[in-house]
């Protein structure tokens, strides 16, 4: 299989609820025991502590919580386990923030070693015959940003937004995908498998679905990478 | 057919602000006050955190110098490599001889093989101590470490260094258990089933 050069990537839970920024500061998390103590001695960096936002930071991570948005990111896959963790302990701890939306987000800048390369993915998503026969005249057409939404099979909660876009910097392209969980979508289904009334369970939906969202995303970003080497010319 | 190109076309619309005042000074137009455009300075940096500051009194008119403000933002100490990673689950707690012995997984090259280690109490952080149980999931990083100093303000060299920490879960309910294996089944077939 081939290796991804990522130069750059991210992961993020987002939870969609009520939060108090006042009251989740960092020494709340460590008396929680949701943060051991020598982290905030030696890795917090407190950005902001304010009514409408707390913001800070421990080593790759980021912690961001506004009054209806908490956002958790990690820079590196070797800490992806922290956010994880670090969401739960909230959902379990918080049950009255009445968390009515989850997304579990990554983007990967992805470098490659040849022009050519690079070309042909953005050929492969984005066919430019169509629009250089609307536009014959043009000199140059290229793929700028694209969004996919992909359904999930039938009877799985949830969609995947996934976009390929460029980077100012040659040779590379930034990957996104979000993996959104809504209360208000239906759930018939897992209302029936699971033999419960369909309840939005943030807590299971991130520990069933975290490290998934993230193979997910690498098999669709390998997946179009062989499909495109194939379109090299 | 023209030469198809992914990176940003050379038009107006890609860069309006340059456009504009090309266009102006290719017309002759006497400008008495300069745009002062705004672009980011690295790709990870938003225009937002980038504050302009002004040359001279002409470019900025009859506006107010506005200083961009001291940064209050504490740096922190960060790891800048991980050269490994391994997950390990705890098989044999032993507190009196402050060891136990644990099954790790290489994460970085998981073609390798699960090994058998032991591991001293004086490598896990004094907080994780209590976590330690038959069981318990860890994780032990290997890299280059930068220390934030106060004293100095700045990140320091990076550093050989190592970190074993233990998952702090919260405990989950039995329907909570059934629901996460309800999901997991499905999204297993989707990964998989591809």
């Amino acid at each position: 299989m081939e290796q991804l050069d990522v130069k750059q990537r991210e992961s993020s839970i987002v939870l969609v609820g009520e939060f108090d920024p006042l009251v989740m500061t960092p020494h709340w998390f460590a008396k929680q025991g949701m943060i051991p103590q020598e982290d905030i001695d030696e890795n917090l960096a407190i950005e902001l502590v304010y009514k409408d936002l707390t913001k800070f930071s421990l080593a790759n991570i980021q912690v961001e919580i506004q009054c209806t948005t908490l956002i958790l990111r990690s820079d590196h896959p070797s800490f992806d386990y922290r956010i994880h963790d670090l969401a739960l302990s909230i959902l379990s701890a918080l049950k009255e923030s009445k968390v009515r939306a989850v997304g579990l987000n990554q983007y990967a800048d992805v470098h490659f070693d040849s022009l050519d390369y690079w070309h042909s993915v953005g050929n492969l998503i984005t066919p430019k015959d169509v629009w250089f026969k609307a536009i014959p005249d043009s000199e140059r057409i290229g793929m700028a940003n694209v969004q996919m939404q992909i359904m999930k099979p039938k009877g799985e909660q949830g969609l995947y937004n996934f976009t390929v876009g460029w980077l100012e910097t040659p040779k590379a392209i930034r990957f996104s995908i979000n993996n959104h969980y809504d209360s208000k979508q239906s759930s018939s289904s897992v209302k029936q498998k699971a033999g419960r009334s369909g309840t939005f369970d943030p807590i299971a939906i991130i520990t069933a679905c975290w490290q998934q969202t993230l193979d997910f995303h690498e098999h669709l970003i390998l997946s179009l990478l062989s499909q495109a080497k194939l379109e090299i010319k | 057919m023209a030469q198809v190109n992914m990176s940003n076309p050379k038009t107006a619309l890609a860069d309006p602000f340059e456009y504009f005042l090309k266009r102006e000074a290719s017309v002759g137009v006497r400008r008495y006050r300069e745009l002062n455009v705004v672009k980011p300075l690295r790709k990870d940096v938003s225009s937002v955190d980038y504050v302009p500051s002004a040359v001279s009194a002409r470019e900025v008119g009859d506006m107010r110098v506005v200083r961009a403000p001291e940064s209050a933002i504490k740096k922190t100490s960060v790891w800048s490599e991980i050269n490994q990673t391994w997950e390990g689950r705890v098989i044999e707690n032993s507190p009196g001889s402050r060891e136990f012995v644990a099954i790790i997984s290489d994460k970085t090259c998981k073609s390798n093989p699960d090994e058998e280690v032991v591991i001293g109490y004086e490598s896990v952080i004094e907080s994780d101590l209590d976590l330690i149980s038959e069981g318990a999931v860890f994780f032990w990083n290997i890299g280059k470490y930068r220390k934030y100093s106060e004293k100095s303000g700045k990140v320091g060299p990076a550093v050989n260094k190592y970190e074993l920490r233990f998952r702090r879960l919260p405990p989950v309910s039995a329907e909570t258990i059934e629901h996460i294996k309800t999901l997991s089944k499905g999204l297993s077939k989707i990964i998989h089933g591809h």
